[in-house]
């Protein structure tokens, strides 16, 4: 189980890395390689030329900028647990990324390789989305900016053109109450569902909840059934039961070795549930 | 007969029982371990294969014209190069009914299961090999794939032509009065029970690295076995190398668990393309290649009837094993080695059963073949035979300590209805001390409360008696022909230090450590003076594996006699230079002393020096010899016994168990070190853990394996393995050296089965009783809602014709 | 270095268990391959190749990592420990003597990475539960010893470690 051939570039700059990508469509960007690597082992993707982010400075911010949080593509999940601000400003994302894989892993894993990737178990495009966040993106045909509801597709694909590098996750903060949930048998497993919740507190600004749905369903998205139920009323432990029982029967879901559709279904249910009430308690 | 290689010399025991950390730790704890992929010789190339991607069909065109071409490609074979030079290897097991197949080193003509090795490439690195396997075109004629072992088992469409009916073996016999038993039952309960398909998995794949020396006519092969000396065999068998140009390596071991007690085609082509290359090859499989065809193991489906009168006492036992045995007998080890063992090994257990009969059977399949996983047989059998006993317990409302109490040998020695005898045990012991350990009223209070909280806990227990040692004396009390051979070597140097070479190889076990503890006590000598080389070479002593829990018994009694041999010597020149009687001399701590005047003594190191280096020291007629070869067997079986009680928590809102906690009874004699023991108990247990709720190698309905990377294939990690509270009896073995009797497989023998009643037990409000493992957290909702996937046993009668024998006009065929 | 054009051989400037080291590497070879094939460091051990079993642990810069999912050519500039770099002098360290001690090694092939996730473990967290032992110990697999005497072994060394620090 080796790395096919193949060539390998670690520009200096955006400019540069934006400049490799365009000449050779089958090149490809290499952020922390955690997912990318394994793919590419099973002989499932052999890009011609890996573009490695590492040396170009600056890529791993994480700061408070106006009202939003800025990371870099290149912030490693470790360093977002670790970092106060997220956990003053984004405890949802603190919450989640605590389930991403294992420490190993998130050691090198970055924020921007995790959107680009798309997976739908993966925890980072669904707090993304739930957030309402934003990334910027940048190639050789000039920047621009990707809402959070635009970015996810499809499974394991987003709206990123092929010539497209990540280069700022933007996600706005403010006063939100919010839960996160998975389900997963070992420590860092793939999820057998996931599932984070935002609801609007009386000084967000903004009416309207936010839930979004991964593992599951195998594709990134919102739960929008239930986020009717929950919007203009009080959240309690009955509302969040019907908006679960709604949510969950909004969705279609995924049928695989570790579950049936059915099965996941009643997981995804249970899981709406729970999250909604826990970011009930935290209005 | 009783052969002198029989006998055990008496062992006064001073490093037996310690817990002596051990001697192979500091080697592999800093990076200086040397496994099979941390060799390397001069020159290598390295081997990768192409492997088949349908389950069944017929091989049309291989074109390696594009890989051919690649640069640092060297070899590229199919069946047709080799063919000529090996025409496969064929399995087949001394049990009734087992019907010989042979696998081929590569597929000729057409491929039987997914994984299958098609195509050998050899190139300058694994990486170049891949690239070239890439570039193999392999046009395939789809043929049906046979998938369900019950329904091949009855004919139809055919796995492999080698049998036409698929079936691999199919034999039954019966003991004791089975009709009558049935017939004047009180109670008869019955059940299929299904354990999955897994894969041991060890953390080291599999591997080997063959060097041939055309000059000198030698071959070298480095393997990761636990038959070293049977692959060397197999080199002569299969491939015409003459066993004396041969040696076979065993490097340290990242684990077997029974895989590694194959012989593997990969093993077998290594030689002949060093051979033809005039190259060292060395191939290392990666883990999707071990998945899909290292072995696969475990998976049964065995129906089980007990006959019992009104008080639960039960009079008969019938058992029909079924495995699902794959495209081929995965040799030498057969399908037999897990439907045979399931059905003629452990139906009556612990209990006092007066009448068995058993069929066995095992199904021709399109999947990778049935091997060897620590505990074969013994493990679906335990997990048969222990929950079916919960279920007659539930029935009669007995508690499953008061069930298996009722119903437990209470002497010794106890003859089982197939005449095999049990020279001793603490059987009965066992279930008291596992009932005391779990304090059971104390948890069947906290159930009941954990209950109205709407939490389900649940408790599970299982007893096992576990074949120790395998050994002649166990193949012949099976109906065996076979004998087993095992030699250590013991050598004492000029200045008193001590070599001890065991046939038998480590994978993780500790023979190291462990033989030099019984080597120091035969000798009298320090741990520390004593230095065991546990098989790595087959140049050394001659073992016949590291399997079926044997090491720690034979490899010791080979031990025990070959330092005896030794100790005999010193004892005949001490004598002599203490001018006392042979029979008066004592070896302890370094020393040759008289006994009852400590004063004359002296140091066994001055008796060594003397023997070699001062004839005028000997006895009269004295012969020098220093280093001797012993063979050690058995001529009757032992028996180490023990059990398990885990306490299980389900979540009824995903269906996720987790185990709270493992209480462990282990009585396997004298144990040379406790903490070894414990380290294999706990092993085990987490790997039956793993076969209860995690694991599972799942087949589409194409026959395509859906598991084949560790994020599928879900072996228990850190976060979901319980502590452990073990305690241990001792009930020493009358023929052992020292009394030690095996017990590697105990752990995942039994623990299966507790986990499936503890689940059950945690069920029991829903009214409903899975039988099949793993317990996934689907399979949980399912119970938890009333509904049961695997349907139940198909009647005894019909299973009884299908085994060719005519149908009986006595006998029930009802179930409970 | 950085570098603007692609290539398949990659020069790279890397620390390896203290010694700096100018070499060049095949843009295809993970770090665990370079560090087995090319450094002849076997002690790290490669399970899976697909980043799951934890066999191949290294730290790099002091974190541990996959060798397995990290290229050669990633090294560049980085500090890299293996536990070959783990005892001291020829006597083992408060770590290897705890695992020796408990018995938290059979086979030995996962251990390397064991003891690599625990090191950077202790190094971060001199005092941790049994909780975030666990918690930092999930992504290694090992087959043989079910865990536990893994999880006493690390709390033990915390201790020994802290005990020695007065």
């Amino acid at each position: 189980m080796k790395l096919p051939a193949i060539n390998y570039a670690s520009p200096s700059s955006m400019e540069e890395a934006c400049d490799l990508l365009s000449t050779d469509e089958d090149s490809k960007i290499i952020a922390g390689g955690q997912s990318l690597l394994p793919v590419m082992a099973m002989r499932l993707a052999q890009p011609s030329v890996l573009i490695d982010l590492a040396k170009i400075p600056g890529l791993d911010a994480i700061e408070e900028s106006g009202n939003y949080m800025r990371l870099g593509p290149m912030a490693t999940h470790t360093s977002i647990l670790s970092s106060p601000v997220i956990s003053k400003n984004l405890p949802l994302m603190s919450a989640a990324g605590k389930y991403i894989a294992h420490r190993q892993i998130r050691n090198r894993g970055t924020l921007g390789g995790s959107l680009a990737h798309g997976d739908a178990a993966g925890e980072w495009p669904l707090v993304l989305l739930a957030l309402d966040g934003l990334v910027e993106v940048q190639s050789v045909r000039g920047k621009r900016t990707i809402e959070a509801d635009d970015l996810f597709v499809g499974p394991y694909m987003t709206s990123l053109a092929a010539d497209e590098i990540i280069t700022d996750v933007w996600i706005p903060f403010r006063p939100r109450a919010w839960g996160y949930g998975e389900f997963a048998r070992r420590a860092g497993d793939y999820g057998l569902a996931n599932i984070a919740v935002v609801l609007p507190t009386e000084d967000t600004g903004t009416s309207g909840a936010r839930i979004t749905v991964g593992g599951s369903v195998g594709k990134i998205q919102r739960v929008t059934a239930a986020e009717d139920v929950l919007n203009g009323s009080e959240v309690s432990p009955e509302l969040a039961k019907q908006a679960a029982e709604a949510g969950a029967s909004e969705l279609s879901y995924i049928s695989d070795m570790h579950g049936s559709a059915e099965f996941r279904r009643g997981l995804v249910q249970e899981l709406l549930r729970r999250t909604i009430v826990e970011a009930g308690e935290r209005i | 007969m009783d052969n002198p290689h029989f006998n055990s010399p008496p062992i006064t025991r001073n490093m037996i029982g310690k817990r002596v950390p051990r001697s192979e730790d500091a080697k592999l704890l800093t990076g200086r371990g040397r496994y099979l992929n941390d060799i390397d010789v001069e020159g290598q190339l390295h081997a990768c294969f192409v492997r088949s991607p349908a389950a069944h069909g017929r091989i049309l065109k291989i074109d390696t014209s594009v890989a051919s071409a690649l640069p640092g490609v060297h070899l590229i074979w199919t069946s047709a190069d080799i063919e000529s030079q090996c025409a496969g290897m064929e399995a087949q097991f001394s049990a009734d009914g087992c019907l010989p197949m042979t696998m081929p080193l590569l597929a000729k003509d057409v491929v039987r299961y997914v994984g299958e090795p098609v195509v050998l490439v050899v190139a300058d690195s694994r990486a170049v090999a891949e690239d070239a396997c890439d570039l193999i075109g392999l046009d395939l004629e789809d043929l049906e794939a046979v998938l369900d072992p019950r329904a091949s088992i009855q004919g139809g469409p055919v796995a492999n032509g080698e049998r036409p009916d698929n079936v691999g073996i199919r034999g039954h016999a019966s003991f004791g009065d089975v009709d009558e038993a049935f017939n004047n039952a009180a109670h008869v309960v019955s059940a299929l029970y299904h354990p999955g398909r897994v894969a041991a998995a060890p953390m080291e794949t599999r591997g080997c690295l063959a060097d041939y020396d055309w000059a000198q006519d030698r071959l070298k092969l480095w393997v990761s076995a636990q038959m070293p000396h049977y692959v060397k065999l197999c080199l002569n068998l299969y491939l015409g190398f003459d066993e004396s140009r041969c040696e076979v390596i065993s490097p340290d071991t990242g684990g077997g668990f029974g895989q590694k007690a194959h012989v593997f085609p990969e093993e077998m082509l290594m030689p002949l393309a060093s051979k033809h290359l005039r190259s060292p090859i060395k191939w290392v499989e990666d883990r999707r290649e071990n998945l899909l065809a290292g072995s696969h193991a475990h998976e049964q489906f065995v129906t089980i009837e007990y006959a019992a009168n009104a008080d639960g006492r039960i009079t008969g036992v019938r058992t029909h094993a079924l495995v699902d045995g794959g495209a081929y007998h995965m040799p030498p080890q057969t399908m037999a080695v897990e439907s045979w063992c399931t059905a003629a090994v452990t139906p009556t257990g612990v209990y006092d059963i007066p009448a068995t009969e058993y069929v066995y059977e095992a199904a021709v399949t399109n999947k990778c073949p049935m091997g060897a996983y620590r505990g074969v047989g013994y493990m679906a059998g335990t997990l048969a035979r222990e929950c079916l006993m919960d279920d007659l317990g539930r029935k009669l409302n007995m508690s499953p300590f008061d069930i298996r109490r009722l119903n437990v040998v209470p002497e010794f020695p106890w003859t089982n209805p197939q005449g095999i005898v049990f020279d001793e045990g603490s059987w009965l012991e066992t279930i008291n001390v596992l009932e005391e350990m779990v304090d059971y009223p104390a948890f069947l209070k906290r159930q009941a409360e954990a209950r109205k909280a709407g939490k389900y806990l649940g408790l599970g227990i299982s007893v096992f008696v576990e074949s120790s040692g395998e050994s002649t004396g166990m193949l012949k009390a099976h109906g065996m022909h076979e004998i087993y051979h095992d030699t250590a070597t013991v050598k004492m140097d000029s200045s008193g230090s001590v070599t001890v070479t065991s046939g038998l190889n480590s994978q993780g076990q500790g023979h190291e450590t462990t033989l030099a503890q019984v080597a120091a006590d035969v000798l009298g000598v320090s741990f520390e003076s004593i230095v065991v080389d546990a098989g790595t070479s087959t140049k050394g002593a001659y073992g016949s594996g590291t399997v079926g829990s044997r090491a720690g018994v034979i490899a010791s009694g080979c031990v025990n006699r070959a330092a005896y041999a030794i100790r005999e010597k010193l004892v005949a020149v001490a004598a002599n230079m203490l001018e006392s009687s042979e029979d008066d001399i004592v070896l302890e701590n370094g020393m040759a002393s008289v006994a009852g005047a400590p004063e004359s003594q002296v140091s066994i190191a001055d008796v060594a020096m003397a023997i070699y280096w001062d004839e005028s020291l000997w006895p009269v007629g004295f012969e020098p010899e220093m280093e001797f070869t012993k063979a050690w067997d058995t001529s009757r079986p032992m028996f180490s016994n023990g059990g398990h009680a885990m306490i299980v928590e389900l979540d009824p809102a995903t269906g996720f168990v987790n185990v709270e906690q493992v209480f462990s009874v282990e009585d396997c004699g004298v144990m040379i070190n406790p903490t070894i023991v414990e380290g294999q108990i706990r092993g085990g247990v987490v790997q039956g853990i793993g076969l209860g709720l995690f694991e599972q190698l799942v087949y589409d309905k194409d026959g395509n394996l859906s598991t084949t990377s560790f994020l599928d294939y879900q072996t228990p990690t850190m976060d979901v393995s319980p502590p452990f509270e073990i305690r241990h009896l001792e009930t020493p073995s009358k023929i052992s050296a020292s009394g030690v009797k095996g017990m590697g497989e105990s752990g995942l023998i039994a623990a299966p089965a507790a986990v499936l009643n503890a689940v059950n037990d945690a069920l029991a409000p829903f009214g409903s009783v899975l039988y099949e493992l793993p317990a996934t957290p689907e399979k949980m909702m399912r119970a938890m809602q009333g509904l049961v996937d695997l349907e139940g046993p198909e009647p005894w009668s019909k299973l009884w014709e299908r085994a060719g024998v005519e149908p009986r006009e006595s006998g029930s065929m009802e179930t409970a | 270095m950085t570098s603007t054009s692609s290539s398949d051989r990659i020069e790279i400037d890397v620390e390896i268990n203290g010694r700096r080291r100018a070499v060049v590497v095949n843009a295809r070879d993970t770090l665990a391959d370079h560090l087995r094939n090319d450094q002849k460091l076997t002690g790290t051990k490669l399970g899976c190749e697909q980043g799951v079993c934890g066999a191949c642990t290294i730290l790099m810069d002091g974190a541990a990592v996959r060798s397995c999912l990290t290229l050669a050519a990633q090294g560049d500039g980085r500090s890299i420990r293996t536990v070959e770099d783990l005892s001291e002098g020829s006597s083992l360290s408060p770590l290897q003597e705890a695992f020796k001690k408990h018995h938290a090694l059979q086979c030995g092939f996962c251990t390397a990475g064991f003891l690599m996730s625990a090191t950077e473990l202790l190094e971060s967290n001199p005092s941790p539960t049994r909780d975030e032992v666990v918690e930092a110990l999930s992504g290694n697999f090992c087959r043989c010893t079910g865990y536990q005497t893994i999880v006493a072994a690390v709390l033990d060394a915390s201790e020994q470690i802290g005990n020695a620090n007065g």
